[in-house]
């Protein structure tokens, strides 16, 4: 089968490259068929993308793309004055990513060196995820053989029960989010010795492969690579190749549209207010293609009604729109994808300890012989789907769910837009009534330690099932004679809120600290201040998305002295989720504000060109979470005003042949910069090539942020809430989301595109 | 060696009056002066060929003769007989004549419809007689306004030649016969063309010379235009519409529907003077001159006697010439009003231009501009037909996207505007095929005018 991938997909390759270089065909075709004007036309594309950040070139995509628009238009049938049936195709594969570990800088499929984001995956850059607790049992060695019978957890148990080889770590794992306290990345054990700024942040392992992993209903965390090189992922199968089908159709002032689709509302670039309908898929690359070759198209039906005049306005059109397509939220990619978003890792890791950490342990059966150890205690003993495995330590941790609606008419989406000019402003009020296309993290359990939580939570007296120790050394213990698992740490899987008000409740010595974090609210005081006492060990997770409803307004107005457009879009939505780590699920509801001023300006600048304008662009955004609760470091991960600027140009020389592009976007939050330029070069109506760079400039010390129920994790403790001491040191998923755009740093690109259109 | 050199620049020092200088203003005021004078030495049903090209160049502004005249030319003179607006036109001038009026600010007052002044009254270098040859050049005849089912808009360059660009083969060749003579093709744009009137019609006697009576969608609105692509692949679904307040001292609105984005995007004024996607022309340019007067000042020159291919003898533009740039087809002398157009705004890209308009007609065959420096960059020429032609209504062909053309509208019709920049030795060919000035319902052009028929793209 791999054979037969690997020859169908070489053969894509081969058969792109012919194309790119083949001689031209005619250009758009048009013809009469099917009984109307059939129409056809397109391109194919070869984009290669080399990574450069870090120090480490590398070709990171080589994007061979195949698209065609089609359609077949009628006029006057039946009651349609007008009537079209239009596609767009558009199949791809990315051949740096399938061929990984021969062409793509040993990344992608088949590759063993880690992403932009991401070291390699060893003790020494991940010692939870790699060895478990064994660091906190001996010595913290740096090889998985170091700890060969402990039952603590970590992935090389993999290794060091016989399961696997060591190729089968580097293949299919890295660690990521590693960062010291001052921001640097660290590499070695170091990391654990909590001294000057070389203390611990929170390093986790992340999936770079198309490994399987228990998460339920889980986006894009397990694509097969092949389905990853051809953007077949989860945020794109919807039919796949068929981007776009739908009908088109008017009538009189009537317009329809029905089928897979993009609607776009709003006026400004590079980021979306009004802009919802249809989610963008930003594991592709980042925000630096345009939103046309990125959002997914959506099943929805949409008509749109011109009226003309009403009073003092004019050119009245009101648009409604049904979205019945399966929720679907923004695409993040596949976290062995080339531009995954750090989220679309953190969620593998989140994935991942969920599938190899909450599992009860086995062994290998090289510790068959060990003392204590029965035949049942190795791994598969119990039949091909035996459910344990060598790195599990018997907690529920990780994300088990996304918990996305699922198809039914109550969860489709609708929305209303209606636009006119009055006088010379031109407006657009939009509604949309959807669920948020942005995932929300939410812990439905926490792991309470019910030795060090005591006189709130009482002690499981029956120790040895699953889910109710944190199994500490399954063969050791064994050797003891501790076959019931006495010696382990009981642990009772609660609430979260019900774990600290039970603890508020009792006489045990975290009583005050949970009490102090009801009484703030704000359970980061409990999470954290308890951590040193190992009072909660982890969580489990499950992604959720809420249906809320946006209200939007925007106008632009031409200022006729100044030769400058003005654009104003801003939206509201009410009771929006939110991550807030103060909660004790980290879940909560904000009203939330974003508005934006854009000003356009064709500016000759005859020095530079006398023959052609320079189209400048400048627009400021903020987002302004009304119900904001916390601070840089615990609470919302965004500040309460989260202010991006953002600026672009485009030049045309040799007749609009050579289009140099440039742009730059500030995030006020993280203070992170991201800069673009790119230069296209049409040779004639049907070659172009084009190439550019893309460089992210990390912000400052953004990426440290509570991690909640994992504070005892972090290693050592530094500090918290609790200590009062609020110097965090911590980093897990909202620390990434913290560093906003910079969190995508690292990741600076060199880019070269042959294309051929048609 | 030295012999030849020699012999050459005295063969130059020798053509050089008869090819005459085209480099400023002055050069063309001169041109302008001498032509005064000027007496034709051809008559009607001439062929002027090289040999003959000295009887012509009195009648052509010298950077246009510079390019019409080449080894191999195939002039011929035909009067274009009677090309007068339609009565209806007529009436409406005899009927307001007296009653439009110059404000202050250039701004027109009290006009109605028909064409607002006489220009047998204009004095040369007169700046009030400027703003009235802009305003009859505003409200000259057209009807409904111009559709044009297919707009090619060929990117040539001066040298080499084109027999393999794909243009020549698209469709079966049908195309091919259109682009003879040379220079080197780069790019070829495609796309449709509407410009519908709104206010000021001749013939809307019955509603107060307004669509609609000047109600709902017409309301305030002298034009709204609308300028497509949907060709090559990179541009296809790009849009310009533009809407023309009747206030004169309103700005225009225009918005452009970007693909790329998907939505509508509001532009500003200055992309109407700006190249239109890297063509030669620009918004501004079309006919001659499409921007709001008030945006320049004017002043009038005079009037010249000027051969122009007035009533084209084709369907269609068809190209000649060592360029590919000069259209072969029937030329007339035909007495041209001659204007100077001055940007206001500092960053607009000419510092003047030329325009002429047919006093008989009221459309423009030739103009030019000059660049900041007062060099002369650019020069117009335009083909128009007669819509009572039989080869103006074999334009009604599915061929083209053409529609049909009511008999007895009587109007100087376009059918191509080149743009030659002489700077850059290149220039722009757009001929327009599928014309029209169709009958139309306010409904059916609502359905493109509208902005929001923008966010109905794809």
């Amino acid at each position: 089968m791999k054979r037969t991938l690997r020859a169908l997909s070489i053969g894509a390759c081969a058969f792109t490259s012919a194309l790119v270089v083949s001689t031209p065909v005619e250009a758009r075709i048009t013809v009469d068929a099917l009984g109307g004007e059939v129409e056809i036309n397109g391109f194919i594309s070869s984009e290669a993308r080399a990574h450069l950040g870090n120090g480490d070139a590398y070709l990171n995509q080589w994007i061979q793309r195949l698209q065609i628009e089609g359609s077949a238009n009628y006029t006057d049938v039946g009651v349609f004055d007008t009537l079209s049936f239009v596609t767009v195709v558009r199949p791809e594969f990315d051949a740096a990513y399938y061929y990984g570990d021969s062409i793509g800088g040993d990344r992608g499929r088949g590759g063993t060196k880690p992403s932009y984001l991401g070291n390699n995956f060893n003790f020494q850059n991940d010692p939870v995820g790699f060895g478990g607790f064994d660091y906190l049992l001996g010595s913290a060695g740096s090889s998985s053989s170091d700890h060969p019978h402990f039952s603590t957890g970590g992935i090389s148990k993999f290794v060091t029960q016989g399961l696997q080889d060591e190729s089968w770590l580097s293949n299919n794992f890295e660690a990521i989010l590693g960062r010291a306290a001052n921001g640097s990345k660290f590499s070695t054990a170091s990391a654990l010795s909590g001294s000057g700024a070389g203390f611990s942040g929170f390093p986790v392992v992340s999936v770079t492969s198309g490994m399987e992993l228990d998460c339920t209903r889980c986006l894009n965390v397990d694509n097969d690579p092949l389905d990853v090189a051809m953007n077949n992922t989860d945020s794109n199968s919807n039919i796949y190749p068929f981007r776009e089908l739908y009908m088109d159709a008017t009538v009189g002032d009537w317009w329809f549209r029905v089928g897979k689709q993009q609607i776009v509302w709003g006026k400004t670039d590079f980021f979306r207010l009004q802009d919802i309908v249809n989610p963008i898929d930003f594991g592709q690359h980042f925000f630096y293609d345009s939103f046309e070759d990125i959002r997914i198209p959506q099943w929805m039906a949409s008509a749109q009604w011109k009226f003309g005049d009403v009073g003092p306005t004019t050119d009245n059109a009101i648009q409604f729109l049904w979205n019945f397509d399966q929720f679907q939220p923004v695409g993040l990619g596949n976290p062995g994808a080339g531009w995954a978003h750090p989220f679309a890792k953190e969620k593998s890791t989140f994935a991942a300890f969920n599938t190899f950490f909450s599992v009860e342990p086995c062994l290998g059966i090289n510790s068959v012989n060990l003392p204590g150890v029965t035949p049942d205690d190795v791994c598969g003993s119990r039949g091909a789907h035996d459910p344990r495995k060598p790195s599990g330590f018997g907690q529920p941790v990780g994300l088990n769910l996304e918990d996305r609606p699922d198809w039914s008419f109550d969860h489709t989406e609708g929305g209303v837009r209606w636009e006119f000019r009055l006088g010379e402003v031109h407006f657009a009020f939009t509604n949309y009534n959807g669920y948020q296309d942005v995932p929300v993290f939410r812990f439905h359990s926490v792991n309470v330690n019910q030795s060090t939580a005591f006189g709130g939570i009482a002690v499981n007296g029956n120790l040895g099932g699953p889910n109710d120790a944190l199994i500490f050394g399954l063969a050791e213990m064994r050797a003891a004679g501790n076959a019931d698992g006495a010696g382990n740490i009981p642990v009772r899987v609660m609430d979260p809120q019900d774990a600290i008000n039970s603890i508020a409740n009792g006489n045990g010595t975290l009583a005050p600290l949970a009490q102090k974090a009801l009484a703030e609210n704000n359970a980061a005081i409990f999470w954290t201040g308890g951590a040193g006492q190992f009072s909660v060990l982890g969580g489990q997770t499950d992604i959720q998305y809420k249906r809320s409803n946006t209200t939007g307004i925007s106008f632009d107005y031409f200022e006729s002295y100044t030769g400058t457009v003005l654009r104003v879009e801003s939206s509201i939505t009410l009771d929006e989720l939110v991550n807030n780590t103060r909660k004790a699920n980290w879940v909560d509801e904000s009203d939330v504000m974003r508005w934006s001023i854009g000003i356009d300006r064709p500016t000759w600048i005859k020095w530079l060109n006398k023959d052609r304008t320079f189209f400048l662009s400048s627009q400021l955004f903020d987002t302004w979470y009304i119900d904001h609760q916390g601070d840089k470091h615990t609470g919302f991960y965004t500040d309460e005003h989260n202010f991006i600027a953002t600026f672009f140009f485009i030049a045309n020389y040799m007749r609009d042949r050579v289009t140099p592009l440039g742009f730059a976007v500030w995030e006020e939050a993280s203070n992170s910069w991201v800069f673009g330029f790119n230069t296209e070069w049409k040779i004639d109506n049907h070659w172009s090539i084009k190439g550019g760079l893309h460089t992210i400039l990390g912000g400052n010390e953004n990426f440290r942020h509570d991690s909640g129920p994992f504070s005892t994790f972090v290693v050592p403790i530094q500090g918290g809430v609790g200590s009062g001491n609020d110097t965090f040191a911590q980093q897990s998923v909202f620390g990434a989301a913290h560093q906003g755009i910079g969190a995508l740093a690292d990741n600076d690109e060199l880019f070269f595109q042959l294309k051929y259109q048609f | 060696m030295h012999k030849s050199i020699r012999c050459a620049v005295l063969a130059a020092f020798a053509v050089q009056p008869l090819v005459g200088s085209a480099e400023t203003p002055e050069d063309f005021l001169a041109w302008v002066q001498a032509n005064q004078s000027a007496t034709p030495q051809f008559v009607d049903g001439d062929t002027i060929t090289m040999d003959k090209a000295d009887l012509i160049r009195p009648f052509l502004p010298p950077e246009f003769a510079n390019q019409v005249i080449f080894e191999g030319m195939d002039m011929k003179i035909k009067d274009a007989g009677d090309i007068s607006p339609a009565d209806v036109y007529k009436a409406a001038t005899e009927k307001f004549k007296g009653q439009a009026t110059i404000a202050a600010d250039g701004a027109l007052e009290n006009y109605t419809a028909g064409r607002p002044f006489d220009p047998a009254t204009f004095k040369p270098g007169s700046k009030e007689d400027g703003w009235k040859m802009a305003w009859n050049w505003n409200f000259r005849w057209q009807n409904n306004g111009l559709r044009v089912g297919e707009v090619h808009w060929v990117w040539v360059r001066a040298g080499g030649e084109h027999s393999g660009h794909e243009i020549m083969s698209d469709q079966g060749g049908k195309y091919a016969g259109f682009y003879t003579g040379g220079g080197s093709f780069e790019r070829v744009l495609t796309g449709p063309y509407q410009r519908v009137m709104f206010s000021h019609r001749s013939e809307l006697v019955d509603t107060n010379y307004k669509v609609n009576n000047g109600e709902g969608f017409a309301k305030n609105t002298e034009f709204r235009e609308y300028t497509g692509f949907t060709a090559p692949f990179d541009i296809a679904g790009t849009a310009f519409l533009i809407l023309r307040y009747d206030d004169p001292r309103k700005s225009d609105d225009s918005w452009a529907y970007i693909p790329s984005l998907r939505r509508v995007r509001r532009i500003s004024v200055e992309v109407k003077s700006d190249s239109l996607l890297g063509t030669d022309h620009t918004l501004e340019d079309f006919y001659c001159f499409n921007g709001r007067p008030l945006e320049h000042e004017w002043e009038y020159v005079g009037t010249v006697n000027m051969l122009a291919v007035a009533r084209s003898r084709n369907t269609h533009t068809v190209y000649y010439g060592p360029n590919g740039w000069i259209p072969l087809d029937d030329w007339a002398l035909r007495k041209m009003d001659v204007i100077k157009q001055t940007p206001k705004r500092s960053g607009h890209p000419y510092s003047m231009k030329y325009l002429t308009a047919d006093r008989e007609s009221g459309e423009c065959y030739y103009a030019n501009s000059y660049d900041k420096a007062g060099k002369l960059w650019k020069f117009w020429q335009l083909t128009k037909a007669f819509t009572d032609d039989p080869q103006y209504k074999a334009q009604n062909s599915r061929d083209f996207n053409g529609v049909a053309t009511p008999d007895g509208l009587r109007v100087s019709s376009f059918q191509s505007i080149n743009v030659i920049d002489l700077q850059n030795n290149r220039g722009t060919l757009v001929p327009c095929r599928g014309i029209a000035n169709p009958d139309t319902e306010l409904n059916d052009v609502k359905k493109i005018l509208d902005v929001n028929y923008l966010t109905e793209g794809r």
